[in-house]
């Protein structure tokens, strides 16, 4: 790990983009993280000297290339305690939930069965079990909030019954930055038979994760938000589940014999793995997943909460008409959604960017849940380890500045 | 974009031009933008050849303003003259359009915009609903001819 020059913050210079620039205050890690040095330079290493592909070639580069590539796959599986064998390589969480709503879907799901979800997930959570329902005869329920948006547990006990065949929700919310009880909903899934799968995009960056103590069946995440590369994820499950459910996309890698009369399919996890992999991706989010181990989880998740609480506390104490979409509570990360009744998030989102400020305007891809706040879109600040208290004062002085352009 | 832009953006956010439905209208055209739930309904009403616009939406400053902008454009208008301004609007967005000595203050106010293209929405949504109302326009009147 790099030294911090004098005068550079010691956790910034970890982040090579603050090097290229050192004003960028970057607020919008829930919609990706910023990439630390190890990262960076992993991607670098595997093009300038390793670069072959994998699993196919008869010389050193290749079994090199693999060899590094199946490495990040034992790091992955053993930071989350999974087996080697239960870690698929997808595009991210998206494409981890629609191989499991198609391929789960495929071999467990009957007409007449449902499909439990909540009001506040993300579309990617949502739109593959709607095409689900449509593609098996099934219908998907949705777990509402309470007032304090929160998840309501008695309205999903009662929509977790014996209909109940699968049931998906987020680890923590995108918008909300909610922590959901997710052991107590996979505890009634469990009761009543039914599949449990977890969005854990915004999970991973922020909490430990034990797939094995969760006891879930299919837990999926995104490298990008978890200070990796675009274009990988990983989907974890079941190994017993996993090979009783068909592949979801044919070709290379993925088959045992290929005659012209039909095919047969591979081990795990190849099975799920059509085609040549995102080599580079994987590689790179072994690269994150060490630099994940070489941080305290919990106290990055205090850091985060701590400067989500300061911003709720300086918004109400000088921001009045600000709507502060929840509050800060032990089961939150430290996300802090808002709207202002006289400044389109848009136009926040735009002050923001002329002071060097980086936030999220829009519906965060959860139109339902902006349905249930009762506006169409909002502003959202998600801080992580790079970002300090300098950095929500900016914000709050941006605030302020756009206050002053659109009020008088 | 410069001071005396947003100036002027801010200033038709603030206030309007021509806002609020029409009872009479001949056309109207409603658009949304699915990014961010702003929208914007455009009415025409026609006496003879020229035509009179009015707006309704809510959205961000860069949405209304620009739909507020059009309708100064269009007030009085015959359709030849509002399809020009129609093809100017779109020859902007190509980069058709010389921004320095752009005639028009509504071009050269959304100049500094092309370099965000998310927000392009935002300015599009008022000239989509035009556009429609030109298709119906158009229609009839090959149907009176």
């Amino acid at each position: 790990m790099s030294i911090a020059p004098e005068g550079v913050d010691p956790v910034k210079a970890l982040f090579p983009i603050f090097k290229s620039h050192p004003e960028l205050i970057y607020l919008d890690s829930n919609a990706t993280s910023q990439k630390p040095e190890i990262v960076v330079e992993a991607i670098d290493r595997y093009y300038r000297s390793e670069n072959a592909n994998v699993h196919r070639g008869i010389y050193q580069l290749s079994e090199n290339a693999t060899r590094t590539f199946e490495e990040s796959r034992i790091r992955i599986a053993k930071y989350i305690n999974a087996e080697t064998q239960e870690i698929i390589f997808t595009r991210g969480t998206t494409e981890a939930i629609n191989l499991v709503a198609n391929s789960a879907g495929q071999a467990f799901l009957r007409p007449g069965d449902e499909i439990v979800v909540t009001v506040a997930e993300h579309h990617s959570n949502i739109v593959p079990w709607q095409m689900a329902a449509e593609r098996f005869g099934v219908t998907v329920k949705y777990i509402p909030l309470r007032a304090d948006r929160r998840l309501d547990l008695d309205a999903a006990r009662t929509l977790i019954n014996s209909k109940t065949r699968i049931v998906s929700l987020a680890h923590v919310s995108n918008v909300l930055g909610v922590i959901h009880p997710i052991r107590d909903i996979i505890k009634m899934a469990k009761a009543v038979g039914a599949l449990t799968m977890i969005d854990g995009a915004q999970g991973l960056p922020h909490l430990p994760v034990d797939v094995k103590e969760l006891d879930c069946d299919f837990y999926a995440f995104s490298g990008h938000k978890v200070f990796g590369p675009t274009g990988i994820g990983v989907l974890y499950g079941r190994k017993t589940l996993l090979q009783a459910m068909p592949p979801y996309q044919g070709g290379g890698d993925m088959i045992e014999k290929v005659t012209l009369h039909g095919s047969t399919w591979n081990e795990l996890p190849s099975k799920f793995e059509a085609g040549t992999p995102h080599i580079e991706g994987v590689i790179g989010l072994g690269a994150a997943i060490d630099f994940l181990k070489s941080m305290p989880m919990d106290s990055l998740l205090n850091h985060d909460r701590h400067l989500g609480t300061y911003l709720t506390h300086r918004l109400k104490e000088e921001f009045p008409r600000v709507q502060i979409m929840v509050e800060p509570g032990d089961d939150w990360v430290g996300t802090v959604t808002m709207a202002h009744p006289n400044i389109h998030p848009h136009d926040l989102a735009a002050v923001c960017d002329g002071e060097n400020i980086a936030i999220r305007a829009g519906h965060h891809c959860a139109q339902p849940l902006m349905e249930i706040l009762g506006v169409t879109a909002t502003a959202r600040v998600s801080p992580s380890l790079y970002n300090d208290e300098s950095d929500i004062d900016a914000f709050l002085a941006a605030l302020r500045k756009a206050e002053k352009l659109f009020l008088s | 974009m410069n001071e005396e832009w947003k100036a002027l953006i801010l200033d038709h956010y603030k206030h309007p031009r021509f806002y609020g439905p029409k009872e009479d209208f001949a056309f109207a055209s409603e658009q949304h933008n699915r990014t961010c739930g702003d929208h914007v309904k455009v009415f025409a009403s026609l006496e003879g050849k020229f035509s009179q616009w009015s707006f309704v939406g809510a959205g961000c400053s860069l949405c209304l303003a620009s739909a507020s902008l059009m309708m100064e454009l269009l007030q009085n208008q015959t359709k030849d003259a509002v399809e020009a301004i129609r093809d100017e609007n779109r020859s902007m967005w190509d980069g058709g359009i010389d921004f320095e000595t752009a005639s028009r203050p509504l071009w050269q106010a959304l100049d500094g915009l092309r370099q965000y293209p998310v927000r392009s929405r935002c300015v599009k949504l008022a000239w989509q609903a035009l556009d429609e109302i030109l298709v119906s326009w158009n229609s009839l009147d090959i149907s009176i001819a």
